[in-house]
């Protein structure tokens, strides 16, 4: 039985998500855009949906825009403003996920200048970077996002708003992995736009959301038939939409609970690694969402360590699922200044509610067991102890 | 708050479109005081309405309103709650009909609009336009 | 699945039920295989296996390889990626040329693509809605990026000559876009053979769950294409995004179930569509768009004269028994504009928006279609007797 700690990458959907979604994928079938009968409650489901999704993050309905999944809504929320305007500065943090770094990438080859924010040792955005930056002037659009999905840690959201509107600047926020396990709330976040994606609240896959205030103006992403008010255009994907609506209502209910059951877990876990020699744990000195611990072991490969844990049944990732087997160390890592060589031997952990202690302690065990036997992981003798594992 | 604007999430007036009373094919009416057209050629819609009455004083009860309209759906059901609305009443009632009252009784959508103003401009047509013959009133059905 | 008591569903155009397994095949790997594809453990190791499986299907269908295959949220997407995509990689000076009967998702991206300065050549089409060969010959030139053409038509069902404008482009070097959105699983696609560089496909019209499609993409010769969604690489960096598996498993048993049904399932639709004609064709002033030998099996396109399209559509939908049909594409459905394929086909204005789209499927049998036949006769006898004109 695998024990599953890679609930960044994603999340397995709630039986009762599932349940939500089940007549829309078996026997309510009708296209949500059609005029008959049968379109008009699949349309009527989206709305419940985007009541649902709006409520947990706290948003108007009529702010939200259903997408494919959260790099989607990335995609769109960059590409968008940044169509609206001729090319300028983009601004960024080095912590972004790669929907975001490589949409800015983009732009870049279209007259975008994208520079980014600086952060300290612990991954959070330097302020006075940010205020000079703006201070420099040309800035069309800042995107910083709220919760990093490989150290977890959370930035100050409102305090970076502040700044960002004094300069009259929009704020694009990835909350994709701050929704679950945190309580971001668009309101009082002070962005302009936040990305959302349902798989990572035990939603399914293929379903996000960009949240977007009113004022904003965005280029669509996607043009044929106009769906959600011009912005993004396709038939819904009403099972989809429902399954999301469905984990948000879910987790606004038991958000609370998990976040504290998960943290309970996290400091089982990181008071185990403080024992083992050689764990470097990151960001340790910020505020970090409470499922999450990055962290690497001296004389490690980070790629090999996985595959060693994923012998033993247990799956972790290192870095983030989309770069994954790329060899290089975590940009986001060396953005908070650590030694590429450390970093190279970073894993991260990602617990979801439905893990247990029982878990933690086996994968405590597994890992001294593993990293008492240090010598024999150097990048070079994976090959070796896979083959004998 | 519905954000897909497609403005067919109310439409109370539904079953009178499918199943109006007043459409004047119905009617075995011989003689029609008052015949009113209107159109409004935006919408395609075009409704005509007929008055069966003793007469243009106020106080001369409507025997008989009846329709005929094309259009979208909300135009046949405003001119058949039209008619329904006037057999009860009197010309002087009917010289008070407005948008109002069609919106009060269908929960006209403010898109609707048109159609009650195009069900109000037949029917002044048809108070002004009498056939009336003071010697011969009309004969009932 | 079609005929409640009081309903009976002939709008498979818009969408379609889930075929018979779909829907467990989606559920197993919703439940068994949660983990996300890209992920380099087990639980993602698994999960890509099942989007391997579903890409053989798919390919097996259009004939094409399974590596060739870009996930992606559905047709509209898949449009966008070929054209946005095609043009980009093309940069400045791209010259597309499509028809004036294509889906918004062409048409709306072209008229994007225009704005950003390429030009744009759209076809007319003729009264059955078939594009003139000579007209496109004329059109491609030694500037033309991409020609774009839809196989089926969603409003009329017409079908376009896709293997003679494949074999126009290749002799001219030029590639061909498809959107198969509304062929897939009707009509043979053999990418190959019929010289097609690129490919959208959805798969809620054959069955599979909505929020799913791709883009078949050539290999040899490479079609050069700029990504619409960056950020992770996945898809070879074509379309980034976690992949969703159990959509993608969805429409590989959406394809494998079609592969093993469809010839017949054509056959038997064919044969009810024109009962359906004969019985509605009766009636005075009913046109029917497309010329039979011409429009895909599932469809009937019917124009009625002396009726308000939003009366007829509504009269339909929502008498009894209600039909669930379509009148111009569900997409565009809203906009309450009449329908600019049929006008461009030649319908009036009045015309091409009293028209009726009847689009068959499993699960319609006689019974349905005979009822179907008499409520549109009964309702538009009753809106013209209504009318002021009768």
């Amino acid at each position: 039985m695998t024990i599953y700690f890679d609930h960044n990458a994603t999340t397995p959907l709630h039986p009762d998500v599932f349940e939500a979604m089940r007549p829309w994928l078996m026997s309510r079938h009708a296209n949500a855009s059609s005029l008959h009968r049968g379109g008009r409650e699949a349309r009527a489901a989206v709305d419940e949906a985007r009541e649902q999704v709006a409520q947990l993050v706290g948003a108007h309905p009529s702010q939200i825009v259903f997408t494919a999944g959260g790099t989607e809504a990335d995609n769109m929320a960059l590409k968008g403003i940044a169509g609206t305007t001729r090319p300028a500065r983009l601004l960024i943090s080095p912590i972004e996920h790669p929907a975001v770094t490589d949409a800015a990438t983009a732009l870049a080859a279209s007259g975008w200048q994208v520079d980014t924010v600086a952060v300290d040792g612990d991954g959070r955005i330097d302020l006075a970077d940010l205020e000079r930056q703006l201070a420099d002037g040309d800035v069309a659009l800042v995107s910083i996002m709220a919760a990093n999905n490989e150290t977890g840690v959370i930035q100050d959201m409102p305090a970076i708003a502040d700044i960002v509107r004094a300069a009259n600047v929009w704020l694009h926020t990835d909350a994709v992995q701050a929704v679950g396990k945190y309580g971001f709330d668009f309101a009082r976040s002070g962005a302009h736009c936040a990305s959302l994606s349902a798989h990572k609240i035990q939603g399914p896959k293929g379903v996000g959301a960009l949240v977007a205030d009113k004022h904003l103006d965005m280029a669509p992403l996607l043009h044929g038939g106009g769906h959600e008010q011009g912005l993004r255009s396709g038939s819904y994907n009403v099972a989809g939409i429902v399954g999301f609506g469905a984990a948000a209502a879910r987790l606004s209910e038991y958000r609370g609970a998990e976040i504290e059951h998960m943290r309970k877990l996290r400091t089982m876990l990181e008071t185990g690694l403080d024992t083992m020699p050689g764990i470097t744990r990151f960001s340790t000195g910020a505020e970090r969402l409470a499922n999450t611990c990055q962290f690497a072991v001296a004389g490690y490969d980070g790629e090999g360590l996985l595959m060693l844990l994923d012998r033993e049944d247990i799956a972790v990732s290192s870095g983030s699922a989309c770069a994954a087997g790329s060899g290089e160390p975590s940009p986001v890592l060396l953005a908070m200044g650590v030694d590429p060589a450390v970093a190279r031997g970073a894993i991260r952990v990602s617990l979801g509610p439905e893990n247990t202690a029982e878990e933690v302690e086996q994968f405590l065990k597994v890992l001294g067991r593993l990293s008492g036997g240090a010598a024999g992981a150097m990048p070079g003798s994976i090959s070796a102890s896979v083959l004998s594992g | 708050m519905n954000v897909l604007d497609d403005g067919h999430t109310a439409r109370r007036w539904l079953p009178r479109f499918l199943s109006p009373r007043h459409a004047v094919v119905n009617y075995a009416i011989m003689r029609w005081q008052g015949i009113g057209d209107a159109d409004t050629p935006g919408a395609d819609a075009e409704c005509r309405l007929h008055i069966a009455c003793d007469g243009l004083c106020e106080q001369v009860p409507i025997a008989a309103a009846a329709f005929a309209a094309f259009g979208p759906p909300v135009v046949i059901a405003c001119a058949d709650w039209a008619c329904e609305w006037l057999e009860q009443r009197t010309i002087g009632d009917a010289h008070g009909l407005s948008v109002a009252h069609f919106e009060q009784a269908l929960a006209l959508a403010p898109s609707e609009r048109y159609a009650a103003l195009l069900v109000l401009d037949a029917l002044a047509g048809a108070l002004e336009n009498s056939r009336l013959d003071q010697d011969r009133p009309y004969l009932g059905s | 699945m079609s005929a409640g008591a009081d309903s009976i569903y002939l709008d498979h155009a818009a969408t379609a039920p889930l075929a018979p397994g779909v829907a467990d095949v989606m559920q197993r790997v919703l439940v068994d295989t949660p983990a996300n594809p890209a992920s380099a453990h087990g639980p993602g190791r698994a999960a890509a296996t099942e989007v391997d499986t579903a890409a053989q299907a798919l390919g097996g269908l259009i004939n094409a390889p399974p590596g060739s295959l870009v996930w992606t949220s559905g047709a509209t997407e898949s449009i966008n990626l070929a054209l946005k995509g095609g043009a980009e990689f093309a940069g400045c000076g791209a010259h597309i040329v499509s028809v004036a009967t294509e889906h918004r998702a062409t048409l709306d991206a072209l008229a994007w693509l225009e704005k950003q300065g390429a030009c744009i050549t759209r076809l007319g089409v003729d009264g059955d809605g078939r594009i003139d060969m000579d007209a496109l010959s004329d059109a491609v030139d030694a500037d033309t990026t991409l020609v774009s053409v839809m196989h089926v038509n969603n409003e009329t069902g017409v079908v376009q000559d896709i293997a003679a404008i494949g074999a126009l482009c290749a002799e001219r070097g030029v590639a061909l876009h498809v959107d198969a959105a509304q062929s897939l699983g009707r009509l043979t696609i053999d990418v190959g053979a019929m010289n097609i560089a690129l490919l959208s496909v959805s798969a809620h019209k054959i069955g599979g769950p909505k929020g799913v499609g791709a883009l078949y993409v050539r290999q040899r010769p490479r079609v050069g294409l700029a990504p619409g969604i960056h950020g992770g690489g996945q898809q070879k960096g074509l379309r980034s995004g976690t992949l969703a598996t159990h959509q993608i498993a969805g429409f590989g048993a959406a394809a494998r179930h079609v592969v093993a049904h469809r010839d017949a399932e054509q056959q038997r639709l064919a044969a009810l569509r024109e009962r359906l004609w004969q019985r509605i064709g009766a009636t005075d002033g009913a046109l029917r768009n497309g010329a039979s030998d011409s429009v895909a099996a599932p469809f009937l396109s019917v124009s009625v004269s002396g009726v308000h399209g939003d009366a007829l559509l509504t009269g339909l939908t929502e008498g009894e028994p209600a039909l669930a049909v379509a009148s111009g594409a569900a997409c565009s459905a809203a906009k309450g504009q009449s329908s600019y394929v049929l006008r461009a086909m030649g319908r009036s204005p009045r015309e091409a928006g009293a028209s009726i789209r009847f689009s068959l499927g499993a699960g319609n049998d006689a019974d349905d279609v005979d009822r179907a036949a008499e409520r549109f006769v009964a309702e538009v006898a009753r809106l013209r007797a209504l009318s002021p004109a009768a």
